[in-house]
């Protein structure tokens, strides 16, 4: 039953996933300005918000394994194991927004990256979760899962700032789509509404792997503790 | 479901070059250059975007499959 679950669901998110590239590319009207590149935003956006949300989702991990970690030692196995998934699959939309966002620049600036307050910001947030996964990957130790839970809360910190970034100061960045002022918005019904089906569509797709990776670390962490309780009774029976 | 990732894995990639190529090289001959390159930078930035997602999405199916592997490995040479 839950492999058939999985499988409906995975075929409906790659079914959106086409639906939404179809809008994207053949059904939104071309921008005035930008004309065929500014479809890149329709990639570079809904990769941005879903990576702010896996970066919440990993910071609320972090928070619940940092309080049960004393007492309840299953529930903060399974909040660590959120904490990971997210932080590595909100890197993955992360790299995405890193290189769609240039790939526009450099048509519609000219340049390919500026030192402006939006994309270092943005850099930055990425290379504290690339940090926090290397010390999840390289460093051993009975305290490890702890550092990188405050790691993670410290990281989380530069996710409002990203957000804020290109309303606090004046930035090369393009103003805010949403929520930026009386001008700000999408116009246009096909634009908002293929923006809107992108949206959907990746938020379902980064649902899905971000579910198999929390699977992909629990099963890891069953092992294991396996592994572990093994050797106990080696040791005891020796 | 392994086929179907494993599929899915290949036929979009290829699909999207597919695309890509067509749209840069093939649509619209007597396109001004730079209509051209806007053309390519986008289909560019989507096919990085597929091949970033699947890459990881085969990544994760290597480590699962690892990870069963040594699992099963332990369990028949305890040590």
């Amino acid at each position: 039953m839950k492999k058939i679950v999985i499988i409906v669901y995975a075929a409906i998110s790659v079914a959106l996933l086409g639906w939404a590239f179809y809008q994207a590319i053949y059904v939104a009207p071309e921008e005035q300005t930008m004309h065929e590149v500014q479809r890149i935003f329709y990639y570079h956006v809904p990769s941005a918000m879903v990576a702010f949300l896996f970066f919440a989702i990993s910071l609320a991990g972090s928070v619940a394994f940092l309080a049960f970690r004393r007492g309840r030692t299953e529930w903060a196995q399974i909040s660590d194991a959120w904490a990971l998934a997210g932080a590595e699959v909100g890197v993955v939309f992360c790299t995405v927004v890193l290189i769609t966002g240039p790939l526009w620049g450099r048509r519609a600036w000219g340049i390919w990256w500026t030192w402006d307050a939006r994309l270092t910001t943005t850099l930055v947030l990425w290379l504290i979760y690339v940090s926090y996964l290397l010390l999840r990957r390289f460093a051993a130790g009975p305290q490890v899962q702890t550092l990188a839970a405050v790691l993670n809360i410290f990281g989380a910190l530069d996710v409002p700032i990203v957000y804020m970034s290109n309303r606090w100061w004046r930035t090369q960045h393009p103003a805010p789509v949403f929520g930026g002022g009386p001008d700000s918005g999408i116009k246009d019904p096909a634009m908002l509404a293929a923006f809107g089906w992108n949206v959907i569509a990746w938020l379902a797709w980064g649902l899905l792997i971000l579910a198999v990776r929390y699977h992909v670390e629990r099963q890891r962490q069953r092992y294991a503790a396996q592994e572990a309780q093994a050797a106990l009774d080696d040791t005891s029976n020796a | 479901m392994k086929k179907l990732a494993f599929g899915l894995i290949v036929a979009v990639p290829v699909a999207l070059l597919g695309w890509v190529y067509y749209r840069a090289f093939c649509l619209y001959p007597d396109t001004d250059p730079a209509t051209i390159l806007n053309y390519r930078f986008t289909g560019a930035a989507y096919a990085i975007t597929w091949a970033i997602q699947l890459g990881y999405l085969a990544w994760l199916a290597v480590k699962e499959r690892a990870q069963n592997r040594n699992a099963a490995c332990n369990r028949l040479n305890p040590r």
